[in-house]
């Protein structure tokens, strides 16, 4: 299988981050970066602040999606928005 | 890491800190079930090992095998793999329980952001157009079509937007 485009593999990240509310703490998101492939500082680090920013809850650092509009375009943009059919057929003929 | 800046916003607002890594903010408690359901339906679109979804909800190895086989057992999530040692699970886009829950997860945000993510995802859901469908041109010069359905009946509209059902096949 082909790699995959490093824009769609970040659409996919604001996909996961906000499907989970929109905030997760930085440890967990390293984890999802890690395993999409993503490089933490080259992700989360190349966003505005007024996007996506790094901050503080109970003492622990959380990426916080500030701006869902923004963030809804990118998952349009890369179709991970939500799953439907046509996504189905694709992935499982691609095998 | 970068800094923050002295006049962004330090904290977390306290209506997202609450729900802070509770799955589906907390609706229906937290099991481990449901923090692989949560896992599998934040991001539908990648595959996973059984050490991979270990790794990401931070549950023990018996948790998350209990949590895939009540994902399969509903259809939400498929073994890939043919390797019994090796399995590889993805979610089945087909499942209409996943859509509804990825449905839910933006209504969640959206009641406590007032975002409007569930109205655009249901928009985006509809605006898809099944391939198995004739797609007519209707009249030469607009970009208005025919999509003939082989068990709903026609529509037409403008190519690629939201249909208006107008008759039978």
């Amino acid at each position: 299988m082909a790699e995959e485009d490093v824009y769609r593999l970040r659409a996919k990240f604001l996909g996961w981050l906000k499907r989970n509310g929109g905030a997760k703490h930085l440890t967990t998101c390293e984890k999802k970066l890690r395993h999409l492939g993503l490089e933490v500082d080259s992700t989360i680090g190349l966003w505005k602040q007024d996007k996506v920013t790094i901050v503080f809850s109970r003492g622990d650092k959380v990426v916080w999606i500030k701006d869902i509009e923004w963030a809804y375009e990118w998952a349009k943009m890369y179709d991970v928005e939500i799953p439907h059919h046509a996504q189905s057929q694709h992935v499982f003929t691609k095998k | 890491m970068r800094n923050m800046s002295p006049q962004g916003i330090k904290e977390l607002p306290k209506s997202i800190e609450v729900v802070l890594d509770k799955p589906f903010d907390g609706l229906f408690g937290d099991t481990a079930e449901l923090r692989v359901l949560q896992e599998i339906v934040a991001d539908p679109y990648s595959n996973y090992t059984h050490r991979e979804l270990m790794d990401l909800t931070g549950l023990s190895d018996p948790s998350v095998r209990r949590g895939i086989r009540v994902l399969i057992d509903h259809g939400i999530i498929r073994n890939l793999s043919s390797a019994r040692r090796s399995p590889l699970y993805r979610a089945d886009l087909d499942s209409k329980k996943l859509t509804a829950l990825t449905f839910l997860s933006y209504a969640s945000l959206d009641e406590r952001t007032g975002s409007k993510s569930m109205d655009d995802a249901v928009r985006h859901y509809c605006d898809y157009i099944p391939l198995n469908m004739d797609v007519l041109p209707l009249a030469e010069g607009t970009n208005l079509v025919r999509y003939k359905f082989p068990s709903y009946g026609q529509v037409i509209s403008q190519a690629g937007r939201s249909c208006a059902f107008v008759g039978e096949a």
